[in-house]
């Protein structure tokens, strides 16, 4: 049929374009990475080993991101969530994921809010790892998001120049030698790439997006990790998503940072255990 | 001998080239050597205890928690990144940033500092290069953008237009044929010509675009939202119609709104209909089928008005007999145009005053081959909802002229022709131009047509009217308004449109004598088209009682079975020399 062969093809180009990477056992419940700003799969690094064995860990990286088809990013496509979005939902669907638990870092937490208010039937649990619905005050409403007005202005300006892309520009790093053994053949030998050009309308993306909106129309259930000193997230932040959340839980861990999985892997694969043990 | 001694490490940290600072694992500072305190003027008491992060731009900041963090924690140091240090003063220093983790317990992180120059001129330029790539890409995009939103985008609410969603209804019927499940809402404001009038165009548009945007954010991620009208819009879903979801809109479009600072509410009629794969072309055309699931939604939205409005209606399904005779019924009047078996009949109008012939009203008749005299009733309707109306307009026009040319050519002289003209028709680009064209085939003179306007309940584009009207009057042509006082336009057609006469609807001239109100309702258009210069035609008139009731009232043209009834060109040569000779 020719639409069979149609989406199997969508689906080989979907794989391709988010370079999606399974691991772990055939038929055990699945466990989705969504990775946030400034990295890609790998940050999740120190974490898989913690679930590999209980769970089908499915990695991607964004588009722009790590080993994504950079050929696909399109600034003006994905000058937004909602490509993003849509992206993560294709992933889903190309390896026809059900039940899955989400575990979403930064600005992956925003983007599988999003996708849980759009297609609900897709997801079992989200555990949302430093996650924000927003990262700006909103003078307004009392919210606080942890960038000043003076701070968004000065990103701005900031993203203007450039300064993050060229920041950034620099020879991939090369992984610590406390490499895991059993991950040398899945990893490569080097991480944390972003495009510099993506850079710039991702930071964009990243920090003025808003999700508050979106929030009581959640349903799936949801575990708020939070760090208990983050400078991108303050802990009232953390407090906000357990409050309009509904069926969520909020655990704030000893480990600060705002990368609780690599900084802390075994408190942040803990905390993520026992919810999903529950 | 003397043991050589190793160097003092703290003295070597202390007068480092660099500045060197270290944080605890939750960031703040622990110690720094003399350096950096020098570099950035700031005290060691004021460094030490102070998050590191609080030394950087908002942007580094972010890209230390997110990045540099996560490679110092993956990778044990980082080198080289490129970052401005804040001093407390504000002063902004160029710097480069090299950190390694020391994995004692508890951990540190050391900071390695040193001054950076601003960006090097290659650096500037390839950084100037990317932004200029995005700049273009991104003002190609917004080009095409906005091309697609003049063409198929209505520019007030930015929602579909019509043609762009009929485009977008038969995407999804490609989209949907698995399982079919498409259905179309109908929504026509109530009485919106009322806000309009009454608050003014500005308030008009801001009650279209409020509901514009409610309509969007209800329905937009997963339906195809257009406006199709002046004050009309279209819902279409993959799913079918249901009460709940056309309660849903009237609610929707009732909730209170704010025009030109006046909280008003709106009501809405709501033509409700399903995609029915029927088996046939239809299927394989999906252009066809989308226009016909909305042609069938905005007849459930008629019926709806016509049923008292502020409620939804369904339209008949395609295969329900009635829709199937009307296509029997178009395929027929198609051959009828083709083998002229229609012909015209003339209805002679009298000028109240004088008691001479004023003019003519050519009217259409239709000599079917089985079913004999068909009367307008009939298949103009039907003509009107396909489109076909405007080709039998054309047929009418042309014969009509001719007619009128020959007449003014013979024993009785010029005399008005009047001929009635859907809006749907007066609405369509090139009509003038094609009259003009004609009038100068037939070499008449313009000045001896008159073109009524008859309403029709469907969307009419009220510009290009305007402009048709504009046109046909500067080469001279007369223009009237036919059944004035029945449709929702009458006025404001009168007000917007130069027009040199008025035809009262019969149903008034009726019951002129029996109703008070129907009499009232003449003399108000009688003054209000006499205070306009219009001058004023009745039709239907059966009675010499209602004769002298017009004659009173100040009507100035009459017409009506009392004279004589719509005659062929025979019997009008024959009735018009009976006159003469009289």
């Amino acid at each position: 049929m020719s639409g069979g062969l149609n989406r199997d093809r969508q689906s080989t180009d979907v794989l391709v374009r988010n370079n999606v990477r399974v691991l772990g056992p055939d038929g055990a419940p699945v466990m989705l990475m969504v990775h946030g700003f400034g990295c890609d799969q790998s940050m999740f690094h120190r974490l898989v080993p913690y679930l590999h064995d209980t769970f089908r860990i499915v990695l991607f990286d964004h588009v722009g991101s790590g080993g994504s088809d950079i050929d696909a990013y399109d600034p003006a496509e994905y000058d937004t969530l909602d490509r993003y979005v849509v992206d993560l939902i294709e992933v889903c669907e190309a390896l026809s994921l059900r039940d899955v638990t989400v575990v979403a870092h930064s600005i992956g937490a925003m983007m599988a809010i999003d996708a849980a208010v759009r297609r609900p039937d897709l997801f079992a649990q989200m555990v949302l790892l430093a996650p924000s619905p927003s990262y700006l005050d909103d003078a307004a409403s009392g919210y606080v998001g942890g960038m000043s007005r003076r701070d968004v202005d000065e990103l701005l300006s900031s993203l203007d120049d450039n300064h993050l892309a060229w920041a950034s520009a620099m020879a991939p790093v090369v992984m610590g030698g406390e490499n895991p053994a059993e991950l040398a053949g899945e990893m490569e030998d080097t991480f944390c790439r972003v495009d510099p050009r993506v850079m710039r309308t991702f930071a964009r993306v990243t920090f003025l997006s808003d999700v508050r909106d979106l929030l009581p129309s959640v349903t799936v259930p949801s575990l708020v990790v939070q760090c208990s000193r983050d400078a991108l997230a303050p802990l009232t932040v953390g407090s906000y998503l357990h409050a309009h959340l509904a069926r969520s839980e909020l655990v704030v861990l000893e480990a600060t940072g705002h990368v609780p999985q690599a900084s802390a892997p075994d408190e942040t694969a803990r905390a993520i255990l026992s919810y999903v043990a529950v | 001998m003397a043991e050589r001694t190793g160097p003092d490490f703290e003295v070597l940290f202390r007068t480092a080239g660099a500045g060197l600072v270290v944080t605890a694992d939750d960031d703040t500072i622990v110690e720094v050597n003399d350096w950096f305190p020098r570099w950035t003027g700031m005290a060691r008491e004021e460094l030490v205890g102070l998050p590191f992060m609080r030394l950087l731009s908002v942007a580094d900041r972010i890209l230390l928690s997110t990045r540099t963090a996560l490679l110092l924690e993956l990778s044990g140091h980082v080198a080289e990144i490129a970052v401005t240090i804040v001093t407390g003063d504000g002063e902004r220093l160029p710097a480069t940033l090299g950190a390694s983790r020391i994995t004692t317990d508890p951990p540190f992180t050391l900071f390695v500092v040193s001054p950076r120059r601003e960006q090097s001129f290659e650096e500037a330029q390839l950084l100037s290069a990317l932004r200029l790539a995005d700049d273009a890409e991104t003002r190609r995009r917004s080009a095409e953008q906005d091309l697609e939103q003049v063409s198929r985008r209505d520019a007030l609410t930015g929602l579909l237009n019509r043609s762009g969603a009929v485009d977008a209804v038969a995407d999804r019927l490609v989209g949907s044929r698995q399982d079919g499940v498409v259905s179309a809402a109908w929504i026509g404001l109530d009485h919106f010509r009322v806000v309009t009038e009454s608050l003014g165009r500005a308030a008009g548009d801001d009650v279209l675009s409020t509901i514009a945007g409610r309509l969007e954010r209800r329905f937009g991620d997963e339906a195809t939202v257009g406006r199709v009208g002046g004050d009309e819009f279209v819902v279409v879903l993959p799913e079918r119609s249901s009460a709940r979801l056309a309660d849903e809109v009237l609610a929707l479009v009732a909730e209170p709104l704010t025009a030109d600072d006046v909280e008003i509410v709106v009501s809405a009629s709501i033509g409700l209909a399903d995609h029915e794969p029927s088996g046939t072309d239809v299927d394989h055309e999906p252009a066809v089928g989308a226009e016909d699931l909305l042609q069938r939604a905005g007849l459930g939205m008629y019926a709806a008005k016509a049923a008292g409005r502020n409620r939804w209606r369904r339209a008949a399904p395609a295969s329900d007999e009635s829709a199937l005779d009307e296509i029997r019924l178009l395929g027929e009047i198609r051959t009828a145009i083709a083998e002229s078996q229609l012909f015209l009949e003339y209805q002679p109008q009298l000028d109240v005053r004088t008691g001479e012939l004023h003019g003519l009203e050519a009217l259409v008749r239709w000599q079917h081959p089985s079913r004999g005299l068909v009367p307008p009733s009939g298949f103009i309707d039907v003509a009107e909802k396909s489109g076909l109306i405007s080709q039998i307009g054309v047929w009418v026009c042309a014969t009509a002229v001719e007619h009128a040319a020959r007449l003014a050519r013979g024993p009785s002289g010029s005399v008005q022709m009047s001929l009635n003209i859907s809006a749907r028709q007066f609405g369509e680009a090139g009509f003038a131009e094609s009259v003009i064209a004609l009038l100068h085939a037939a070499d008449l003179d313009p000045g001896l047509l008159t073109l009524e306007l008859t309403e029709t309940g469907l969307a009419t584009d009220l510009s290009q009217i305007t402009e048709n009207f504009r046109m046909l009057q500067e080469h001279g042509v007369r223009l009237s308004i036919d059944d004035f006082g029945t449709g929702h336009a009458s006025f404001a057609y009168l007000r917007d449109l130069a027009v040199d006469e008025i035809k009262i609807d019969q149903s008034y001239v009726g019951r002129i004598e029996s109703s008070a109100e129907a009499s009232a309702i003449v003399v108000s258009c009688v003054e209000l088209a006499h205070a306009l210069s219009v001058s004023v035609v009745a039709e239907g008139v059966e009675r010499q009682s209602q004769l002298t009731r017009l004659a009173d009232i100040g009507c100035d043209v009459v017409q009506g079975y009392l004279f004589s009834r719509p005659l062929g060109a025979e019997a009008l040569q024959a009735w018009m020399a009976a006159r003469r000779t009289a």
